[in-house]
């Protein structure tokens, strides 16, 4: 459903991604592991058309299409939802208010009182006061609260394809397991959907149990494997592979 | 009962002696340079809340506070074009009220000027002056603002704030990532900054 071919990303003419090869077929987990400052947050926004970022070779294909060059709303509205590792505040508007454009947007309608059925439902499994929906976006809410509010609006959104990095910073013991179980279910529910993400913490790792694990180290990834490599590494460390490459 | 008032700048100088408690419900401003004094007599509540949509305006507003009077102004000045605005407070006397909130935004590639005073004269008391100023920039600078507030009297409150706020690729890139087009996202942004 998803694959990255021989992917060069630059930024003002510097290089910070080289040769980015990955396939993701549905229900998969994909995890991306490497030190700071390798390129991974670089690699998730690349794919979503980040300003800035140059695609100057190579390509990225979704169900079939070149979305190598689409803009980052027609990215999100084929169905791909991305997490930041930072969300932004938006000021004055709230978090219901986004929710109901977007759905717009996506010729999506759904009525008030299916909403917030569904808003109070979701608010009570991620353990977040039901009010969440009226609060202004991502201002004034703790690391924690702003990825569970980010997963409130990738409910109603349904994507297929979900880039999260580093959800899991910010999360204290408990919400990492609510999390997890939260992906966890979502990806039962929707048979086509499938997850790439970016994380150090093993406790997310070891939940969400990823399907591929790909070692990404100086702009490229310099191995791939499975549950093993990730146990590798975080037994390990990175320096052993920086070594290997060497 | 207050009274409700549009006011109507159509000379160069125009001079306004609010006598009794008054909503200001609409303004008009003149394609030419102006000034206008407003007098809040003592005793007496001026009232303004306004969306004003304007292009190319050119003046000055001078509000005069004496004794006891309450001033509560707030403006949402969406501009067009090149604008030169001062907005200035004078508190002369005592136990004058002043609350300022003004929000800025330019609508077009022009550029723009307010200025916002405030003076509390020497020798006066319990004098309460706030005043707010908040600067939405479309993407470059725009609008400049000049704050100055002046102080003269040691038996005064006076806060004022100003806070610029630009909008940034990261936030257009944020919405635009929940499915929002270009338009939509700055759309979404402006509506929340005049709403907050
Ligand atoms: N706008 C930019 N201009 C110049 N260099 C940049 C820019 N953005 C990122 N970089 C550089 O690209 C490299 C990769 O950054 P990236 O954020 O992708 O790292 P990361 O692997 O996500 O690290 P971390 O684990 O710390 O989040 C870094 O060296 C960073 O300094
Ligand atoms: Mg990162």
């Amino acid at each position: 459903m998803f694959k990255i071919t021989n992917l060069n990303v630059l930024i003002k003419n510097k290089e910070l991604l080289n040769n980015i090869n990955l396939e993701i077929k549905e229900q998969e987990v994909h995890a991306i592991m490497g030190p700071n400052g390798a390129g991974k947050s670089t690699l998730l926004k690349a794919i979503m058309s980040y300003p800035g970022l140059q695609k100057s070779i190579g390509k990225i294909e979704y169900e079939n299409q070149d979305i190598t060059n689409k803009l980052p709303n027609e990215i999100a509205n084929l169905g791909i939802y991305y997490l930041a590792q930072n969300p932004m505040a938006i000021e004055g508007v709230t978090t219901s208010e986004l929710i109901r454009t977007a759905l717009q947007e996506k010729g999506k309608w759904k009525d008030i009182f299916t909403f917030n059925k569904e808003c109070n439902k979701i608010c009570e499994i991620l353990e977040i006061p039901k009010d969440f929906i009226h609060r202004e976006i991502n201002v004034s809410m703790s690391g924690g609260e702003k990825k569970k509010q980010e997963l409130l609006i990738m409910h109603f959104l349904e994507p297929k394809l979900i880039i999260l990095d580093e959800i899991d910073s910010g999360l204290d013991v408990d919400a990492v397991k609510i999390v997890a179980n939260f992906l966890k279910e979502y990806l039962k529910e929707h048979e086509d959907c499938s997850i790439l993400l970016v994380s150090h913490q093993p406790l997310l790792l070891k939940y969400l149990e990823p399907t591929h694990v790909h070692l990404l180290i100086n702009k490229t990834f310099i191995k791939n494997g499975d549950k093993k490599l990730k146990d590798e590494i975080l037994e390990n460390g990175f320096q052993k592979f920086n070594g290997t490459m060497l | 009962m207050s009274k409700e008032e549009i006011i109507k700048i159509e000379k160069e100088n125009t001079e306004l002696n609010i006598l009794q408690d008054t909503i200001i419900t609409g303004w008009y401003f003149p394609k030419f340079p102006f000034v206008c004094n407003i007098n809040i007599s003592p005793n007496v509540k001026l009232f303004c809340k306004s969306l004003i949509e304007e292009n190319n305006i050119n003046g000055t507003i001078n509000i005069y506070s004496s004794n006891n009077s309450e001033l509560n102004l707030s403006l949402i000045l969406k501009l067009y074009g090149n604008n030169e605005l001062e907005i200035a407070n004078y508190i002369e006397e005592n136990q004058n009220v002043s609350q300022i909130n003004i929000k800025v935004l330019q609508m077009d590639s022009k550029k723009s000027t307010i200025k916002t005073v405030g003076v509390i004269k020497k020798n006066t008391k319990d004098n309460d002056f706030t005043e707010k100023v908040k600067v939405l920039n479309i993407k470059e600078e725009k609008i400049k603002c000049m704050p100055e507030l002046i102080v003269l009297s040691n038996e005064a409150t006076a806060n004022h704030s100003v806070t610029m706020k630009t909008f940034t690729d990261e936030e257009l890139f944020y919405l635009e990532s929940k499915g929002l087009n270009k338009l939509l996202a700055k759309k979404i942004i402006v509506e929340g900054f005049l709403n907050n």
